[in-house]
């Protein structure tokens, strides 16, 4: 737990690192508080209230709150799909070859392109974005597994093979268990992604909430309250992060005493 | 044709790898006897096909022609009532499981109790020397202490054969020296059957009661020697003057191998 614990000690300290770096490069180059609003009142900004009368923070948190549940559910479902593809591709060379030019032809498919017609086909609400975080997860889950999978010495598969285990025992009893440092190396990309994922399907197709739709508001308002832009930036990067080390906290719990001896 | 005596038998098998663009004659006519509760030792040059042998006997790979029993059954028939045990050249303990899981995998795979498994891979470990092991992961072991691992999960299924492919390899010799007298007193105590891949002269010979010579391609047997040293071997077997002589002999007739093409 003390890695975790000191993880986090090391991101405040990087935070705080990058307010002083703010403020030299403001102070240096001269801009004005419209480009560049001190770091204080940035923070400040956070105990204002809306014009509904709202506490601003009450209405961030709902906002967060909101993109993260869309992103949660990308991330359990690309997670799950990812895991089955790469189950798949790694164990059958039919499916291998089939499959693996589809994913990497979508991978190269930029999401902006597909938003708008999942917005015709799911709406603008959740479906759409926990369906494009879902996608962008999917891909470093999928090659994560796939690689894993496939990294396990012929030895270890010969062992199962003389002791007369099932497929199903090799799968659980030696292809994951083996694969999973790999894999969590894949859900840390992914998890990263799916808060992307879900803000970008919030950003240009008239979704009713989430943080996306307060970068667009917070943009649009920016002359009259800089300090707006610069907070939901701050809130979309904390989501990204708890979502890391929410990732990180399960590899160091389930990788066990691997994660302090020789893993591969 | 089933010679109950036997443990292990091949008959004029050959093994065939055909790629693109190459064609390697792995094993050519190979015939092997190895009596029930007997201590064959395969030994002979890199790439001479030993290793093939082994694994055409363990049903990992099968044979071109010729035909191969364990038991007086075939190798799969062999392999599924679980009759062998195989231990590789690297351990291959799962880093996930500690020590004891490792030991009980193949139990764990025939279903038996888990009380009943835990019991059995205790014995064992206590067999190969390691008894209290039971709860560390296999990177707190040195080399020597997880192959011993390898060879208790190996004997958890307490067959009567063992194939073992080059199993002390990778270690030093004075790791080998120790783990052959190990090995050594726990096939006393098991009575298995035990194939021995090495590429060692006094290996094959401390341990043996007969070494397989082997040319390489194609790889044949050209010679077969009993070594008639005292049944119980001891360290001083290592200092008998007959034990000089069959390693003497069994040199003599690795080159003779090798000087054939």
């Amino acid at each position: 737990m003390g890695r975790i614990a000191s993880q986090i000690a090391s991101a405040l300290f990087l935070a705080l690192l990058a307010a002083v770096l703010w403020e030299v490069a403001k102070l240096v180059s001269g801009t004005g508080d419209i480009k560049m609003p001190h770091v204080w009142s940035i923070l400040a900004h956070f105990g204002t209230t809306t014009s509904q009368g709202e506490p601003y923070s009450t209405f961030m948190l709902l906002n967060v709150w909101s993109t993260a549940k869309a992103s949660l559910t990308g991330l359990v479902l690309g997670v799950g799909l990812g895991m089955l593809t790469g189950i798949a591709i790694a164990r059958s060379r039919l499916v291998g070859y089939g499959l693996t030019p589809l994913v990497v032809a979508a991978q190269a498919v930029p999401i902006v392109a597909v938003a708008p017609a999942l917005v015709l086909w799911l709406g603008t609400g959740a479906a759409t974005k926990a369906a494009i975080a879902t996608y962008l997860t999917y891909f470093p889950v999928t090659i994560a597994t796939t690689r894993g999978i496939q990294a396990v010495p012929a030895e270890s598969r010969e062992l199962f093979q003389t002791i007369g285990a099932s497929k199903r025992t090799v799968l659980f009893g030696l292809e994951i268990p083996f694969a999973l440092p790999l894999i969590f190396v894949g859900l840390e990309t992914a998890a990263a992604f799916s808060v992307v994922g879900a803000i970008v399907a919030e950003l240009p197709f008239g979704s009713p909430d989430g943080l996306g739709v307060v970068i667009l508001t917070s943009w649009q308002f920016y002359i009259f309250q800089p300090e707006a832009l610069y907070c939901v930036a701050l809130a979309a990067c904390s989501l990204g992060a708890v979502f890391v080390l929410g990732i990180r906290s399960i590899a160091y719990f389930s990788l066990g005493s691997r994660s302090q001896g020789e893993v591969l | 044709m089933a010679d109950q005596a036997l443990g292990l038998m091949a008959q004029n098998l050959t093994k065939r790898f055909t790629g693109s663009g190459s064609d390697v004659l792995a094993l050519d006519g190979i015939n092997l006897e190895v009596p029930k509760g007997g201590f064959t030792s395969v030994i002979g040059p890199s790439g001479c096909g030993k290793s093939t042998l082994l694994r055409i006997l363990s049903d990992l790979i099968e044979p071109t022609t010729g035909q191969a029993e364990v038991n007086g059954k075939s190798p799969r028939e062999a392999r599924e009532a679980r009759e062998f045990g195989v231990v590789f050249q690297a351990p291959n303990l799962l880093p996930w499981r500690t020590v004891l899981k490792n030991v009980t995998l193949p139990l764990q795979v025939m279903k038996v109790d888990r009380d009943d498994r835990a019991k059995t891979a205790t014995d064992m470990l206590e067999l190969v020397g390691l008894p209290g092991f039971e709860r560390h992961h296999p990177w707190q072991l040195s080399g020597g202490m997880q192959q011993r691992v390898a060879i208790a999960r190996a004997l958890s299924m307490q067959p009567s054969v063992l194939f073992m492919d080059e199993p002390f390899g990778a270690l030093d010799e004075i790791t080998r020296d120790r783990l052959n007298l190990e090995l050594i007193r726990i096939w006393a105590q098991t009575s298995a059957t035990i194939m021995f891949i090495t590429h060692s002269l006094t290996e094959a010979v401390f341990m043996s009661t007969q070494v397989a010579v082997m040319s390489a391609r194609p790889g044949r047997i050209t010679e077969v020697i009993d070594i008639d040293l005292p049944a119980e071997r001891t360290a001083e077997t290592r200092d008998d003057p007959r034990f000089y002589e069959l390693v003497i002999e069994v040199r003599r007739a690795l080159s003779a191998a090798a000087g054939v093409h």
